[in-house]
C-alpha cells in the first residue's frame, strides 16, 4: 500500500542530513518526512567490534571498470560520516571562477560569499576545530580552538605565515559533551574514541523527530515522474516492492547513487552519471634534519594554501598540502626512519590537485546488476597532471622552511577518497542538471543534493561544502514556500 | 587393503602433510620475522623473549587476516594490470621487501616499550603487546592541545 509524506529523502548522510536539520527547523508540526537509507544502522560498537564501518560491503554495490582507480563509499546510517577523516576545509572564492577567473574548467553557478553563512552554520553544527586567521574571508571564527601543530607545521607557518594554516576539522581538539577528543590514533575510519563529527555522534536526534519516518534497508529503484513533477518513489524494502508519494523528493544517496538513481529512473539529461571526479592526491615523504614530526594532536595537523590560489590557475591546477601526523603506515607509507636517533624525523605531506572534470569519466547503471552502480574512471586532467610535475618545485620552495634531507619517495595515490560531479549544477539546463538551488531544471519538486553537483573539484575537502550546500538549498526552499 | 582404507589412509597422510608444512611455514614465518628484527635494529638491545613473542603474534596476525572477497580479489587482479599502472605511480627507491620490512619493525616499535622510554636507545627494548591502532591514543608522538 503506498503511502504520502510532505517529502520523501533519500539517504542519511551530510547532504541528507543538514537538509533534514534545516527543513525540521522550519517545517509546520504536521509535516510528514519519510527518509530511506539502503543500510543498516550499524552502531560505533558494531563498528569497533567488527573493525568495519559498513555491514555492506561497498564493493557490492559498485562495478568498477578502473579497480586501480578506487571510490571509497560506506553504505548505512549516517553514510560517509562513518568512514570520513574530518576534513572541513571550505572552499576558496576562486574555487567558484575558475572558468571566468582563470579561463579553466567550469565555474559554479554561486558564489564564496553565497555560502559563506551556511559555512558558519555547518562548521558550528560539526563542532568545527580551526584556527584563528584563516586563508578565506570569515564572517565568525571555527567554534572548537586549533589543533596543535607538529613541528614542522611550526616551522612552516613561521617562514609562511600566510600560507601555513592549522587543520580545519571535525575532529574535536577538546571536550565536546558530544564526542570525545582527537588523540592522533590514525585510523580515522574506525576512529577508536569517536573525536570526529558523525551523524551519528551529532545529529542522530533529528532523525528522532515524531515527524520523520526513518526506514532502514529500503534500496530507491526509481523516483517517478508525470505531469513535470517528481511523484513517488519505487523501493525495495526487506525484500518488497514499494511506492510511496511526496509532494518533494529528494535525492541525497552519494555522487556514485544520485545519477544510478536517475539513470533508472529513465532521467535523460546528457550530463546525468558524467563529469565524475575528485582532487589528485600525491604522497611525498620527505626525511628532514632534526625536526621531529607526528607530533601534533590529530591526525592530519597543517594545511598549505601556498601553492593554491594565484595566475597560476590559468595554467595548472591549484593546490592543498596537508600534513599528516600519523606514526604508522598511513596509506601504505611507513612512517617511522629507522635510523638512530631519528625515528620522527620523516615527514609526509599530501598534495591535492583540482581536477577538470571529463564528460569521459561517469557513472551508469550495470548491465549485469541494475542495483549495481558501474564507474568508470579513464584519468586526471592534464592540468591537474601538469601540477603534480610541480612538485619537486613546491618541495624547493617548502625547503626555505624545514631542514630536507632527502626526497623518500611520491607517490599517486588510488584515492581521495571523495566523490563528486555526475549531476552537476549550473544557471543553464543545457549544460547542467540542477539548478544553482540543487532543484532539478525540469522537475521542480526534485532536489539533488551533495557532491554530485559540483561543478569543479577544487582543492579543498568537500564535506563542508555539501553540508552548506544542503542548508543553502533548504533555505531557498522554504524561503521559496513561505512567501 | 580395502577402498574405504585406502581413501582414508590416503586422508590422513595428506592431513598430517598439510599439518606438518603448516607448521614448517609457520615456524618459518616465525624465524624470519624475528631475523629480519634482528637485523635491521642490530644497534639496539633487544629482548630475546620478546622478539619471539612478537614473531609469533605477528605472524598469527599475518595469518589471520581474512579471504578476501571475490570483489576484493577482482581489485587485486586488475591491480596488477595496466589500470593500476596508470593510476599508482611511486617514485620511491625502496624496493617492495624493503618497505615490508620497514613496516614489520615499525611495528614492532609501537609494540615495545622503546618509545614510553622516550626512545631510550641504551635501554634494553622489550616488547608489551602487539600494536593495534584501533586500540585509543596510541601514538607515541603526539602531544595534547594547548588548551
Amino acid at each position: 500500500m503506498s503511502s504520502n509524506y510532505d517529502v520523501i529523502i533519500v539517504g542519511t548522510g551530510f547532504a541528507a542530513s543538514f537538509f533534514l536539520m534545516r527543513y525540521l527547523e522550519r517545517a509546520p508540526q504536521q509535516n510528514r518526512v519519510l527518509v530511506l537509507e539502503r543500510g543498516n544502522e550499524d552502531s560505533k560498537a558494531w563498528q569497533l567490534a567488527n573493525r568495519l564501518h559498513t555491514s555492506i560491503d561497498p564493493d557490492d554495490l559498485v562495478e568498477n571498470e578502473t579497480p586501480g582507480k578506487e571510490w571509497y563509499t560506506s553504505p548505512g546510517f549516517g553514510g560517509n560520516s562513518k568512514c570520513w577523516m574530518g576534513g572541513t576545509t571550505r572552499m576558496m572564492p576562486g574555487d567558484f571562477k575558475l572558468k571566468s577567473r582563470y579561463g579553466q574548467g567550469f565555474d559554479w553557478p554561486i558564489s564564496y560569499e553565497d555560502l559563506e553563512p551556511h559555512y558558519g552554520i555547518a562548521e558550528r553544527v560539526m563542532l568545527v576545530s580551526g584556527p584563528a586567521d584563516s586563508p578565506m574571508p570569515r564572517s565568525q571564527p571555527a567554534p572548537l580552538i586549533p589543533h596543535r601543530f607538529s613541528d614542522p607545521d611550526a616551522l612552516l607557518k613561521a617562514h609562511f605565515p600566510d600560507g601555513w594554516y592549522q587543520m580545519s576539522t571535525g575532529r574535536a581538539s577538546v571536550a565536546t559533551g558530544q564526542r570525545g577528543v582527537c588523540c592522533a590514533s590514525g585510523i580515522c575510519g574506525l576512529c577508536p574514541v569517536d573525536a570526529k563529527f558523525t551523524i551519528q555522534n551529532g545529529l542522530a536526534d533529528i532523525y528522532k523527530d515524531p515527524r520523520v519516518t526513518l526506514q532502514l534497508r529500503s534500496e530507491v529503484q526509481t523516483v517517478e515522474t508525470a505531469g513535470g513533477v517528481a511523484r513517488a518513489v519505487n523501493y525495495v524494502h526487506q525484500g518488497k516492492e514499494q511506492r510511496d508519494t511526496a509532494d518533494l523528493i529528494v535525492l541525497g544517496a552519494s555522487a556514485l547513487f544520485n545519477p544510478h538513481i536517475l539513470l533508472r529512473s529513465g532521467f535523460s539529461h546528457p550530463l546525468i552519471g558524467r563529469r565524475l571526479h575528485e582532487q589528485m592526491p600525491v604522497y611525498v615523504t620527505l626525511d628532514l634534519k632534526g625536526v621531529k614530526c607526528y607530533n601534533g594532536s590529530t591526525v592530519l595537523t597543517g594545511l598549505g594554501y601556498l601553492f593554491y590560489e594565484g595566475d597560476h590557475r590559468a595554467d595548472h591546477a591549484a593546490c592543498m598540502i596537508e600534513t599528516w601526523s600519523s606514526p604508522f603506515a598511513y596509506r601504505s607509507q611507513d612512517a617511522l626512519r629507522l635510523e638512530r636517533g631519528r625515528w620522527n624525523e620523516r615527514l609526509m605531506l599530501g598534495f591535492l590537485f583540482d581536477d577538470i572534470p571529463s564528460d569521459d569519466n561517469r557513472v551508469t547503471v550495470s548491465k549485469r546488476n541494475p542495483s549495481v552502480a558501474t564507474v568508470h574512471f579513464n584519468d586526471y586532467s592534464d592540468y591537474a597532471k601538469k601540477a603534480a610535475d610541480r612538485i619537486p618545485k613546491m618541495v624547493d620552495k617548502l625547503s626555505e622552511a624545514l631542514p630536507i634531507e632527502r626526497i623518500v619517495g611520491t607517490s599517486l595515490g588510488t584515492t581521495a577518497a571523495h566523490i563528486q560531479g555526475t549531476v552537476v549544477m549550473g544557471d543553464d539546463p543545457a549544460t547542467s542538471v540542477v539548478d544553482r538551488h540543487l532543484v532539478h531544471h525540469e522537475y521542480r519538486n526534485l532536489l539533488i543534493l551533495g557532491s554530485s553537483a559540483y561543478p569543479t573539484a577544487s582543492p579543498a575537502y568537500p564535506t563542508l561544502t555539501v553540508s552548506a550546500l544542503s542548508l543553502w538549498a533548504a533555505d531557498h526552499l522554504l524561503g521559496r514556500a513561505q512567501a | 587393503m580395502n577402498r574405504r582404507q585406502l581413501l582414508l589412509g590416503g586422508a590422513g597422510a595428506f592431513a598430517v602433510a598439510g599439518l606438518g608444512l603448516w607448521g614448517f611455514g609457520r615456524m618459518g614465518l616465525e624465524a624470519k620475522i624475528a631475523s629480519i628484527l634482528r637485523r635491521r635494529l642490530s644497534f639496539l638491545t633487544l629482548d630475546q623473549d620478546g622478539v619471539r613473542a612478537f614473531s609469533k603474534d605477528q605472524a598469527t596476525a599475518i595469518l589471520a587476516k581474512k579471504i578476501p572477497t571475490w570483489n576484493r580479489l577482482r581489485y587485486h587482479f586488475g591491480a596488477v594490470g595496466p589500470s593500476f599502472n596508470r593510476f599508482y605511480r611511486s617514485t620511491d627507491r625502496r624496493s617492495r621487501v624493503a618497505r615490508l620490512e620497514d613496516t614489520l619493525v615499525s611495528t614492532f616499535l609501537l609494540s615495545s616499550d622503546f618509545f614510553l622510554n622516550g626512545g631510550d636507545e641504551s635501554r634494553m627494548v622489550k616488547y608489551i603487546v602487539y600494536y593495534d591502532p584501533i586500540r585509543p591514543c596510541q601514538n607515541p608522538f603526539a602531544r595534547p592541545v594547548d588548551a
